[in-house]
């Protein structure tokens, strides 16, 4: 089966912004050039965590695009431009729009186990709420950590203190501010 | 404007919402309690939780 490279230039579209780039695929001595939204219909979110994953290629099973010519099950691989900074790479497990060692902490509820965050506990997630959460991303920012990232540590140990802080809650939730809400009542917020 | 109507650090999310899922984070409830208890996805309890959670840390409330 043959493979096909399709180059985007930048690391950092939105899916508006993706959704509006047009791919240029050059193979074989011809070139096609189609719009990316086109054939990566309802696999943004896929390309989002490829982005935030996948820092130098990211092989994504996609659609051929029907104005391509040849065989309707040839296979798409998205190369990605490498990321040059080491901390560029670092950081996207500190600080990411995706998940990050925040989503590591809450996922596994902050227990720690041996000096880590105890990754058995993302175990003990359905596939669905695995899915929701991204466990397999989590698991590579536990790897991370495992690392000894001083930050990650740091993060980890701020979370703690901000939890088990005694300061009251009272202040950041003013009671003169009016009834609570029945939170009950709200299925969605988004 | 009153405060219950202004968004959190997330901008999208009701401070109210925010403030009741960082409460229970802080009793110690799980992701999934806290969804489960609010009637929420988790996708949105984790989203408002790590937005709440940055916007602490960012206030300098503790230094990471």
């Amino acid at each position: 089966m043959s493979t096909k490279i399709i180059l985007i230039g930048a690391l950092s579209l939105s899916s508006d912004e993706f959704g509006n780039s047009r791919l240029k695929l050059t193979l074989d001595g011809y070139t096609l050039e189609f719009f990316a939204q086109a054939f990566l219909n309802n696999t943004t979110q896929n390309l989002k965590r490829a982005f935030a994953t996948r820092p130098v290629a990211a092989p994504l099973a996609l659609q051929t695009p029907s104005e391509s010519p040849g065989s309707p099950n040839r296979a798409f691989f998205m190369k990605f431009p490498e990321r040059d900074p080491v901390q560029n790479h670092t950081e996207q497990f500190h600080d990411s729009e995706f998940e990050d060692v925040f989503d590591l902490y809450n996922a596994c509820n902050g227990i720690v186990r041996d000096g880590f965050l105890d990754v058995e506990e993302l175990n003990t997630y359905t596939p669905d709420e695995a899915e929701e959460l991204n466990v397999p991303r989590l698991r590579e920012i536990w790897e991370h950590t495992r690392t000894g990232c001083l930050q990650c540590r740091e993060i980890v140990q701020a979370l703690h203190t901000v939890r088990k802080t005694t300061s009251d809650v009272a202040e950041y939730i003013d009671p003169k501010d009016g009834p609570e809400l029945d939170i009950d009542q709200i299925n969605s917020i988004s | 404007m009153n405060n219950r109507e202004e968004n959190s650090a997330d901008g999208d999310i009701p401070a109210i919402i925010a403030e009741k899922v960082f409460k229970k984070w802080r009793e110690g409830k799980s992701l999934i309690e806290i969804a489960r208890e609010m009637n929420l996805k988790i996708a949105e309890v984790k989203r408002i939780l790590k937005a709440t959670q940055k916007s602490q840390l960012q206030e300098g409330k503790v230094n990471p």
